[in-house]
């Protein structure tokens, strides 16, 4: 196990760099003035171009610039805001608020997304299976703005249960909804994914091998089956913190959570592309280091990968 | 059978694997027009394209804009009526000319990006899967780099610095950070195909590397691709409402479901219809294409088809 | 035969598909003494398998349904036996060895925990304790080196060694009835000889009853002591080894001896049974063989023969078993 994770920090290197260097150059290398596109057509200001021009390094080749924008990365360095703050200042602030939103909301998908899947498949065309597999087909085709607006208006608004936007009453009261929106599509995912996993897995010559050894009912399910079934779902995880960290941006918006998306979708509407290359990039780094998390959870899972 | 020639063998051979693909999409048609789900999908996406394609028909075009008087702010925020189907908007608008209108873009930027995705994602896939070696070694990392970046954040930075008209900065998006799930699929069934007997005998016999490709190997991932592109058809769709509504999609004048979601947001509390009519619409096409791949999938999956 | 430890009596066995119910067993019978060794003999697709694992109760119901007949052990009926008295069984006094050892361990539990659980959950022995019982019967199936494999994975392993993985894991509770499903098919041969003599040496020891699945002739001839030939889902002949192979009352079980090569003057082509065996949504009327057999005439298309004894303890099913007998 060790190797293996070791195996694993060693392949993140060249992802970390290759990846860091592609946000890079999306915004940089593309044809078309960056300093333009990152003004967002406001009128040219050149202190300011002076200082993304010193910022972002313009003046180098482009392979310097690069290296040292990941230098500035790796120091912390994200830029800064328009009115001098410190990119990576507003990050560090605003991230705990963003954590808990998305802890919440992968909670809420892996606890009922799991368990619901789990009866659905035990209960195959039963009640639960139908309604779920309907839920989720609704959830999936309504895109998760609509749905957040739909959800705050109703449970915010109409019938007043939670607090539709901010976060005063703390966790978990005011977390509640944002995180279910922020949830439900990744929720819909992975209720269909461990139903029809752990469905193949039941037809699988070892499931019978654990009937034939006499096991009880709730060891074969739980101990045999879905820990098997769990290696597609997990994979899901991994991919989907990235889903967790782009809706973020839209839920934190709406439902008016002061964390990174938040500043994120601000900035967007005010065209400070510096924070939003500066945010961007850390997000997409946490999501690397969680997605590696995830990773050495797979080899937990599934010996056959460990021992590769 | 002892005395065919080996090149009337490989005809022979070749006439059955040929027919491989063939008789399974045969087959996959058969089951599908049996299909409920098929026909439901199959009604919707007639209106979606009747939307696309003659929203003339429709709608009038010039109900759309203040600029030809189609709008009155006189009228602003009206709710359903006999004369405004759906309503009108803040500025006056008719909401069911404009929802009818906002079609083509939206559906448009499905359309492009699932065709540019699936087509990249088949050649690198391709490539990777069938030459092996150092070649897939290194187009695997770089999936690898892909994948590390999430497309809605990696869409946002480059959005952000990039500015193309209309829709073709959101396509821009979905060609360079969209296709890997393509490329994955197509490298994984093509490494399948390229062990299967046939395409061992066919080599064996001298088939060229060209011919085993897109005779043998090919044709095994049409299937499985055309489910994936149709999918991500939907989640594409899906994805131009996004980056419209965070305001780095369709810029005014044009518009597009997203755009239109976007606008209403903030009237979503006194006139929601404002919003609901462009987001049903929007539900309704991801639903019709999440359901007609569904149905697609379940009618070529061979397990099917052996009514197990 | 003395008294019979299992007995089953005229099963039947459906499954559900899409073109309705198919019968893959068709009314089967036959009895185990302790400590002896039947096999059920026949070409694939005879429901061998479906009859093991209704004895078992393992069966996917549905689509599978046992739709008549009895199976009892020790006078104890098992159809229809609540699923909590049945599974108090498996395992303890029944168990079974699969055709294809590597999908029939979990992949992602190791090959220790696998055989350690029989004795957590029917002895409710501790961890430590359930490890060194394990152990044992690791080495009683002679795994070298058990105590450094144990934490292994079953992908670690070779075919021969996951076919003793699960030998162990079967005998480990010393059960009254073990039932091999064509436990060495997937085996090279060297292996497959090491596999039979490890079943033969426990099975004497533990004087368990051993069903053995197989459609190796050579096999069964050298370890079994009854031999029940089954054809689409029914028994076509029973009797002991010398009887059915020596003094066989069925053109079947003679078309199977007689594609055998070692059995065979050396030199002239084998004959082969011409066609294949029916599938289960399509059994012939009458004999079910008869569309394959040389000595078929109008009665067996018209109607189907019963078992019947040819001799003491030697039963056929063949409108011309006495024929096909004294025909030597
Ligand atoms: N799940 C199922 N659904 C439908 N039919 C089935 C199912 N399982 C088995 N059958 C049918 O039951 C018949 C008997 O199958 P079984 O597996 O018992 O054969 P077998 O004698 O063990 O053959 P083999 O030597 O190949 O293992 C087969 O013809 C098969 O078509
Ligand atoms: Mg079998």
């Amino acid at each position: 196990m060790g190797r293996f994770i070791v195996r694993r920090l060693l392949q993140f290197i060249p992802v970390f760099l290759g990846t860091t260097f592609l946000i890079y150059f999306l915004v940089f290398a593309l044809p078309g003035d960056p300093i333009a596109g990152l003004t967002a057509g406001k009128p040219a200001n050149p202190a300011f171009e002076a200082y993304i021009t010193e910022q972002y390094h313009l003046d180098d080749p482009f392979l310097v610039q690069y290296l040292k924008y990941l230098g500035g990365l790796l120091t912390g360095d994200l830029g800064q805001t328009f009115s001098g703050q410190s990119v990576a200042e507003v990050f560090a602030e605003r991230f705990p608020v963003t954590l808990q939103l998305a802890a919440t909301a992968f909670l809420i998908e892996v606890v009922l997304g799991i368990g619901l899947g789990v009866w659905a498949a035990r209960r195959r065309g039963g009640i639960v299976d139908n309604l779920s597999l309907a839920g989720t087909l609704i959830v999936i085709s309504i895109p998760v703005f609509v749905l957040a607006y739909v959800v705050q208006y109703i449970f915010g608004v109409k019938l007043g249960w939670l607090p539709p936007t901010g976060i005063a009453k703390g966790w978990p009261v005011s977390y509640i909804l944002p995180a279910f929106v922020l949830a439900a599509l990744s929720l819909a995912y992975v209720l269909r994914l461990t139903r029809q996993s752990l469905l193949e897995t039941f037809s699988l010559d070892f499931m019978r091998t654990a009937r034939a050894k006499g096991l009880p009912g709730g060891r074969i399910l739980w101990r045999h089956g879905l820990r098997n079934s769990l290696i597609p779902v997990v994979t899901f995880l991994g991919a989907d913190l990235a889903a967790l960290m782009g809706g973020a941006v839209v839920i934190e918006g709406i439902f008016n959570i002061p964390g990174v998306g938040q500043q994120l979708y601000a900035s967007i509407r005010l065209g400070e592309a510096v924070v939003v290359v500066g945010l961007v990039t850390a997000l997409v780094i946490i999501y690397l280091i969680m997605n590696l998390v995830v990773d050495v959870l797979y080899g937990y899972l599934d010996p056959r990968i460990r021992y590769e | 059978m002892s005395d065919t020639t080996p090149d009337a063998e490989l005809v022979l051979a070749g006439e059955e694997i040929g027919d491989v693909p063939r008789g399974l999409l045969g087959d996959a048609w058969y089951d599908l027009r049996r299909s409920v789900v098929f026909w439901i999908s199959a009604v919707l996406l007639f209106f979606v394209a009747l939307m696309v394609l003659v929203p003339g028909l429709l709608a009038d075009i010039e109900l759309t804009s203040s600029l030809t008087g189609g709008c009155q702010l006189s009228d602003s925020l009206q709710a359903p009526s006999a004369e405004h189907w759906f309503g009108t908007d803040r500025q006056g608008c008719d909401v069911y000319a404009l929802t009818i209108h906002g079609a083509r873009p939206s559906v448009m930027v499905g359309v492009l990006g699932a065709v540019i995705t699936t087509a990249i994602g088949a050649v690198v896939g391709l490539v990777a899967g069938f030459y092996g070696g150092w070649i897939d070694g290194v187009l695997s990392r770089i999936v690898d780099i892909f994948y590390g970046l999430p497309l809605l954040l990696g869409g946002i930075v480059m959005l952000s610095a990039l500015s193309l008209p209309g829709i073709w900065g959101v396509v821009a998006v979905l060609a360079v950070l969209g296709w890997v799930p393509a490329a994955r699929l197509v490298r994984s069934t093509t490494i399948e195909g390229r062990s299967q007997e046939y395409t061992l005998a066919a080599r064996a016999l001298g088939a060229g590397n060209g011919r085993l490709m897109f005779r043998h190997i090919l044709p095994n991932a049409i299937g499985p691709g055309l489910v994936l592109a149709v999918i991500s058809l939907g989640a594409f769709v899906a994805v131009e409402a996004t980056f419209s509504f965070l305001g780095l999609g369709i810029r005014p004048p044009g518009f597009s479901w997203g755009t239109m979601i976007s606008d209403a947001q903030s009237v979503f509390f006194q006139a929601p219809w404002t919003l609901l009519f462009p987001a049903g619409f929007l539900s309704l096409t991801v639903l019709a294409f999440i359901l007609l791949g569904d149905a697609a999938r379940d009618s070529l999956d061979p397990r099917r088809q052996q009514g197990a | 035969m003395g008294s019979p430890l299992l007995e089953v009596k005229d099963l039947r066995v459906s499954f559900a598909t899409r073109e309705g119910r198919v019968e893959a067993v068709n009314g089967l019978s036959f009895a185990v003494a302790p400590g002896r060794t039947m096999a059920l003999l026949g070409e694939s697709g005879s429901g061998k398998s479906v009859a093991a694992q209704a004895i078992m109760g393992v069966l996917d119901t549905p689509p599978a349904r046992i739709t008549a007949g009895s199976i009892r052990f020790e006078g104890q009926e098992l159809v229809g036996l609540p699923e909590k008295q049945y599974r108090s069984l498996r395992g303890e006094k029944l168990a079974m060895i699969f055709q294809d050892a590597l999908s029939a361990l979990n992949p992602v539990l190791s090959v220790g925990t696998q055989i350690a659980e029989m004795f957590r959950v029917h002895r409710d022995l501790g961890r430590k304790q359930a490890r060194a019982a394990a152990l044992e019967a690791m080495a009683e199936v002679r795994i070298p080196a058990a105590a450094a494999r144990f934490d292994d994975f079953p992908h670690q392993f070779s075919g021969g060694m996951r076919q003793r993985i699960i030998i162990a894991m079967m005998i480990a509770l010393s059960p009254k009835v073990l039932i091999a499903d064509e436990p060495t098919t997937a085996l090279d041969v060297t292996v497959q000889a090491q596999i039979m003599e490890l079943l033969a040496r426990l099975q004497r020891e533990l004087g368990t009853s051993l069903i053995l699945i197989s459609h190796d002739l050579g096999v069964v001839a050298d370890v079994a002591d009854d031999v029940t030939v089954m054809y689409a889902g029914r028994a076509m002949e029973q009797g002991t080894v010398a009887d059915v192979y020596r003094r066989s009352a069925n053109p079947y079980t003679r078309g199977l001896l007689e594609s055998v090569p070692s059995l065979q003057a050396p030199g002239g082509r084998l004959p082969v049974i011409p066609g294949r065996p029916p599938s289960p949504s399509s059994t012939p009327t009458g004999c079910a063989f008869h569309p394959r057999c040389a000595l078929a005439q109008q009665r067996c298309s018209d109607s189907a023969p019963a078992l019947v004894a040819v001799a003491p303890e030697h039963l056929s099913r063949c409108w011309f078993a006495e024929e096909v007998l004294s025909g030597d």
